[in-house]
């Protein structure tokens, strides 16, 4: 593939795929973390809660990027990307978008040091993962976003494997009683935000309008987002069945704790796949936001009217790899660091998902503003 | 330009490689280690454990048992290692066996340990054992019995599944140990010389063992334990019995006025019998039936009398008060409520088959 | 069609010039430097180019031909016989041929006797009559995809006789057939062959102008023609589906694809191929089709097995030992105890052992070959077990996983698959599971991007087409097949008659 094709939108995505990518951007590191926090039986109606309020924001979301893309009618943002404006948004763009590559690479990386690794250095793995990321990311938007479907088929079979913890003597039914709160819980408001910022990633489909066609595709985000709504309860309740809430609060990666119990007749403690498998969809985030990072920064840096060129993404690629490493070495060591960052991805990324639709009143008003000058000429 | 991106991958892949130092992976090649599948710690002189396993596991070596004298747990393992040429693992760690003497103790420490070394499977079986198991391995080792530890993880595994006995593992442990409504419990096995024997549970509380139940009384905790059970054989020696091919349903309810209810569903048959009735003659049967229910009755009122005396619940009688919108005892409340609950236990017999052979007296 | 010739005219005439039979008036405009002794100079020290000189009708005739390139039965029958006893005024009423053609000047008459024709000098006329030599094989069934039941006759050498049995199964004119020849020195002739009105106009476009713009000397077989066609030069997957089946050839241009022919070999190409394309055989359509689905999702299967059943062996032996029931740990640690070498190096060695006595088979005449595997089988494998170089599992796992990356139909495709597996090997050594997994995702991000004629590889997968699921991975029956592939764009969708035409 030629390097200027990296955001050749010729060729439109199926609507499927979309759904499929949606599930895939949701379901990342927050999930694994995701029983942990919850723990209380009952705190499965704040999951439904945050999914039904998320799966509104995606309705509007869904709506705004097919108004604002309407073929006929205009080309999105393409018309505002050299403006002073988007050049100021793109500076906290790029923080969110970093923030959260730090959370999935980093979060998914110690998993696998402190699971199957422990003698090898954390950045071995961010190395290897950034040069999959990369090598995806070279394919251009395109391959980026149809590899959605393959990081999908190899992660969501390990939805099969958790059936084992449905069945007793593995699941005592009793530690889901009782469902209902019976007095106020605490720290409610805390969690709703957890799962809420946990459904957080489809906001970066807002740009992705040229891939789209112009179809109406809002009935593909919500399918997506509802088989992942269904990911987190099931998920939710095979923990809860095996560990019960006063011991899954104790458990650190309570799936991953899962998985280790299992044994099969030729294989035992399938962690040993399960956490590699992991992998695809954190590639798949990290090829997707290093070509958004590309691309904000071509609007940052006036870059927008020249062809995109792989020696950008090669420069991005290193620029990103080193900005983890540093992390990686510096600023995320410990668990209570571990716990900082979390916090704070839950605040941003949470507010990103939540601000999103409001950019498409600002869409719409730099468009009609526009519309009005062009009529005053 | 395609071509110069890729070449240029080369050199800063090789150089985060190096600069990582992380090239050399630890790995543990399997005829270089040596995977422990069991350990034995107990509670020696002035605070320190006692930890003694089997090496070389896995070969058909010469086998011979090490010991160390730590005052930590992991501490062990590496004095362990010490003594032997082989790298020791414990990935395959199979067994804890733990003496009396130190479940009497608080065991969370040591079993907490295990779980969190990310190279030990919740799997691990515990197992407590009374007398000098050392004494037992040892003399194993010497009759060329090289796969003792093998065979004994055999016989946990073909229990586990089939339920004759008390089989507990790590994860079990923890969960109930964990739980507000139940509380662990372990196999209890004697080491004499020559033999290991089960004897039945070892029954936990907060990590303690504070007793057990032996002998016969223990197939009617396994009965008590799960809700629907198959018993090969349960002898009644006081009135010449023996049941056998017993299919068991157990029914628990707590009566919202703090009653216990223990209903047991009972079908089977006599296997043996060396009483004085002629169980041809259906009232005989009929007797005797009731009878066998009455001593049922009585030995598993007994038994879930001990527990209250003990203080603990290991059949998770409080967690059949919790129902879906409801929660009538908060943890502090089960536990206080337990000891003096009332407890109705009924038995329900029915006795497929009277024997083979209807002999006439 | 119509597009086509608007697109490429000069193409399109210089067909037609070709095509059209011998005119009057065309051979008058002969070339006054084309005369026999020119040819002659220039056919000098070659030594099977022939000179004969006749009187026809008291006029000289001489006829110019290079003696290995042509039919003497046909010279003699249809030339020399007509010349000599017929009754003609004119050399050129006397031979009745379809294939006799102008020759404007000396080049063309080089080229066509090369091609083998024999030019005939009379009269002031120069023509060429084309009696090429048709040495070649019988029609024999396919040896790479031999198939139990079915069709057996096999794509030979002789491009016409191809096109014949191409022409038989699908007997429509919206069967296009166009030649090109390429090749500075080969001159090799090379038939691009599809459907009009059902394979997509963009393919075809990308495959006349990829066709066109090959610059070479020489090209003996059709890989050759497919290395200036692919689109991924560095990839270890065959872009184009190679096959000497008529009936695959006719089921895949019947489908919407492209077929090119290439003269002297057996072997056609095929495209757009998927990933998927390469793990049916035509032998799938003859089976009961829960059968054949069985046995389409058992190559799959095998492919990955064939893939990763070595670097998990390496990756269990050398990281994971805890992965490994105990039961199976023993048996591993006790033919592993005496290996002197790391799994590892076990590994590669006897793969590469495996590689070996393969290519070594391969190369040997039959009985031989067979001695040979079974030398190479048997006797090393058990001389190595025996001399503790390397476990008798790790031989299973190896026999096992060769056996398994046969079931491929691909020939191609079963001898990439090997270099995956080394990839995947020394990954396995490093970071054992993960490794692996990392090199499994890097080889399906490979896929993902690879496109095989700027179609998608890895297509009914991604881009999704969920029809095309019907005929992936398992085969339904065929009355379900009721539309065409969809990944492949066909301009008619349906395979049934009231919506084709």
């Amino acid at each position: 593939m030629k390097s200027s094709s990296l955001f050749a939108h010729d060729k439109p995505l199926q609507p499927w795929m979309w759904a499929v990518l949606v599930n895939r951007m949701q379901v990342g590191y927050f999930m694994l973390i995701l029983p942990n926090v919850l723990v209380q039986p009952y705190m499965v109606w704040i999951i439904l809660l945050a999914g039904c309020l998320a799966l509104l924001n995606l309705w509007v979301i869904g709506k705004g990027l097919e108004a604002s893309y309407q073929q006929h009618e205009t080309e999105g943002w393409r018309p505002f990307m050299g403006s002073v404006w988007m050049r100021v948004l793109m500076v906290p763009c790029l923080v969110i978008m970093l923030l959260k590559l730090t959370i999935v690479v980093k979060g998914y990386v110690g998993i696998v040091h402190q699971i199957l690794f422990p003698s090898v250095n954390t950045g071995t793995f961010i190395v290897l993962m950034m040069f999959a990321g990369y090598y995806l990311a070279k394919h251009g938007m395109w391959t980026v976003l149809r590899f959605g479907v393959i990081a999908f088929l190899m992660s969501a079979w390990i939805l099969v494997l958790y059936g084992y913890f449905l069945l007793p003597p593995e699941a005592n039914y009793s530690h889901l009683y009782p469902i209902i709160p019976l007095q106020w819980p605490s720290h409610w408001l805390e969690s709703l935000l957890f799962v809420w910022a946990a459904f957080a990633g489809p906001e970066y489909f807002v740009v992705l309008g040229p891939w789209t066609g112009g179809k109406p595709l809002t009935k593909y985000f919500l399918a997506g987002h509802v088989v992942s709504l269904f990911e987190y309860v099931y998920f939710f309740f095979v923990s809860l069945l095996f560990f019960g809430s006063p011991y899954l609060k104790t458990v650190d990666i309570a799936l991953i704790q899962l998985v280790r119990y299992i044994q099969l007749p030729f294989f035992e403690r399938v962690e040993m796949i399960v956490v590699p498998a992991y992998m695809a969809p954190v590639v798949l985030v990290i090829a997707l936001l290093m070509l958004y990072v590309y691309g904000a920064l071509r609007i940052l840096l006036k870059r927008i009217r020249k062809p995109p060129h792989a020696g950008g993404l090669f420069m991005v690629f290193l620029a990103v790899g080193g900005y983890l490493l540093i992390v990686d070495r510096w600023l995320w060591t410990s668990e209570i660091q571990r716990r900082m960052w979390e916090q704070l991805q839950m605040v941003v990324g949470g507010a990103s998902f939540a601000l999103t639709p409001a950019l498409f009143l600002v869409l719409h008003a730099m468009q009609s503003r526009r519309r009005k000058s062009e009529k005053a000429q | 330009m395609k071509k110069r991106s890729n070449s240029l991958m080369i050199v800063p892949m090789l150089l985060m490689l190096s600069g990582c130092g992380s090239w050399p992976v630890k790995n543990s090649i399997i005829e270089e280690i040596s995977p422990t599948i069991l350990l034995y710690v107990d509670r020696g002189a002035d605070k320190h454990l006692e930890q003694a396993t089997l090496i070389p596991p896995l070969r058909e070596e010469k086998k011979r048992m090490i010991t160390a004298n730590v005052r930590l747990m992991k501490e062990g393992r590496i004095q362990l290692n010490q003594k032997y040429y082989r790298e020791m693992k414990s990935g395959q760690l199979r067994m804890l066996f733990i003496s009396k003497r130190l479940a009497r103790e608080d065991l969370l420490p040591i079993v907490n340990t295990m779980m969190l070394d990310p190279e030990i499977s919740d799997r691990l079986y515990l197992i407590v054992v009374e007398g000098d198991f050392l004494a037992y391995l040892n003399q194993q080792v010497e009759k060329q019995q090289e796969m003792i530890d093998f065979y004994l993880y055999k016989m946990l595994a073909h229990y586990e599944r089939q339920g004759e006995i008390t089989v507990t593992n790590l994860h079990r442990f923890m969960e109930a140990y964990f739980s507000p409504y139940a509380d662990p419990q372990m196999p209890l096995f004697t080491a004499n010389g020559t033999d290991l024997i089960y004897e039945g549970t070892a029954l936990f509380r907060d990590g303690k063992m504070v007793g057990e139940i032996t002998a016969l009384d223990d197939t009617l905790f396994q009965i008590l334990n799960r809700p629907t059970r198959f018993q090969k054989s349960l002898p009644l020696p006081e009135r010449g019995v023996t049941l056998g091919s017993l299919h068991t349903e157990t029914k628990v309810t707590v009566q919202p006025t703090g009653d216990v209810k223990i209903y047991i569903e009972g079908t089977g048959r006599v296997e043996e019998y060396q009483g004085e009735r002629d169980l041809n003659q259906p009232e005989a049967a009929q007797q005797l039936t009731r009878e066998l229910e009455a001593v049922l009755e009585q030995k598993a009122a007994l038994l879930v009398k001990k527990l209250q005396q003990l203080r603990i619940d290991p059949l998770r009688i409080g967690e059949r008060t919790l129902g879906p919108f409801s929660q009538p005892y908060t943890e502090e409340a089960w536990k206080a409520a337990w000891p003096t609950m009332p407890v109705h236990v009924d038995v329900h017999l029915r006795l497929e088959s009277l024997g083979l052979l209807k002999m006439k007296r | 069609m119509n597009i086509l010739r608007r697109l490429f005219p000069a193409m399109f005439s210089a067909f037609h010039a070709k095509d059209e039979p011998a005119h009057g008036d065309e051979q008058t405009r002969t070339d006054s430097s084309l005369s026999v002794e020119e040819l002659q100079k220039r056919f000098c020290h070659v030594h099977d180019a022939c000179v004969k000189e006749l009187q026809v009708n008291a006029q000289a005739v001489t006829l110019f031909y290079v003696r290995s390139l042509i039919d003497a039965e046909q010279l003699r029958e249809g030339i020399l016989l007509p010349l000599v006893h017929g009754d003609y005024d004119c050399a050129s009423r006397a031979i009745i041929s379809d294939q006799v053609k102008p020759v404007p000047n000396l080049e063309k008459a080089i080229e066509q006797t090369l091609q083998g024709a024999v030019i005939v000098f009379g009269e002031g006329q120069v023509f060429a009559v084309h009696i090429p030599s048709t040495i070649s094989r019988s029609i024999e069934s396919s040896e790479q995809e031999a198939i139990v039941y079915g069709p057996k006759d096999s794509l030979s050498e002789q491009l016409d006789q191809n096109l014949t049995m191409i022409r038989r199964r699908l007997p429509v004119p919206e069967l296009k057939y166009c030649l090109f020849t390429l090749g500075t020195l080969s001159k090799t002739n090379v038939a691009l062959l599809y459907i009009e009105g059902i394979a997509n106009p963009e393919n075809i476009r990308l495959a006349f102008e990829k066709t066109s713009n090959i610059d070479f000397d020489v090209f003996f077989d059709s890989s050759h023609v497919s290395a200036f066609l692919e689109d991924h030069m560095g990839s270890v997957f065959p872009q184009f589906q190679q096959t000497d089946r008529p009936d695959a050839v006719a089921a895949a241009l019947a489908s919407g694809k492209i077929v090119w022919l290439v003269a002297n070999t057996p072997f056609a190409l095929i495209a757009p191929v998927t990933f998927f394309d390469l793990f049916q055989s035509p032998e799938d359509y003859i089976h009961r089709w829960m059968v054949s689905s069985f046995l389409r999702s058992l190559r799959f299967f095998a492919f990955l097995f064939a893939i990763v059943l070595t670097p998990v062996y390496v990756a269990l032996t050398t990281h994971h030992y805890y992965s490994i029931p105990l039961e199976v740990l023993y048996l591993l640690m006790e033919s592993r105890s005496e290996i002197p070498f790391t799994p590892i190096w076990e590994a590669m060695f006897m793969l590469l052992t495996l590689e070996i006595l393969k290519e070594a088979s391969l190369r040997m005449p039959t009985k031989s070959g067979q001695t040979l595997g079974i030398v190479g089988g048997i006797v090393v494998g058990q001389a190595a077990v025996e001399a503790n170089v390397a476990s008798n599992i790790l031989i299973i796992h190896i026999a096992v996983s060769a056996i398994a990356s046969f079931l491929v139909p691909n020939y191609l495709m079963t001898n990439s698959s090997k270099l995956i597996q080394f990839a995947l090997l020394i990954l396995a050594a490093w970071l054992g599971m993960w490794g692996i997994i990392f090199g499994m995702v890097w080889v399906l991000i490979h896929l993902t991007g690879l496109t095989s004629l700027k179609q998608p590889y890895f297509a009914p997968l991604t881009p999704m087409y969920w029809r095309d699921w019907k005929d992936t991975i398992v085969r339904l029956p065929l009355k379900m097949m009721k539309q065409r592939p969809g990944h492949l764009r066909p301009v008619a969708k349906s395979r049934m008659k009231k919506e084709i035409r």
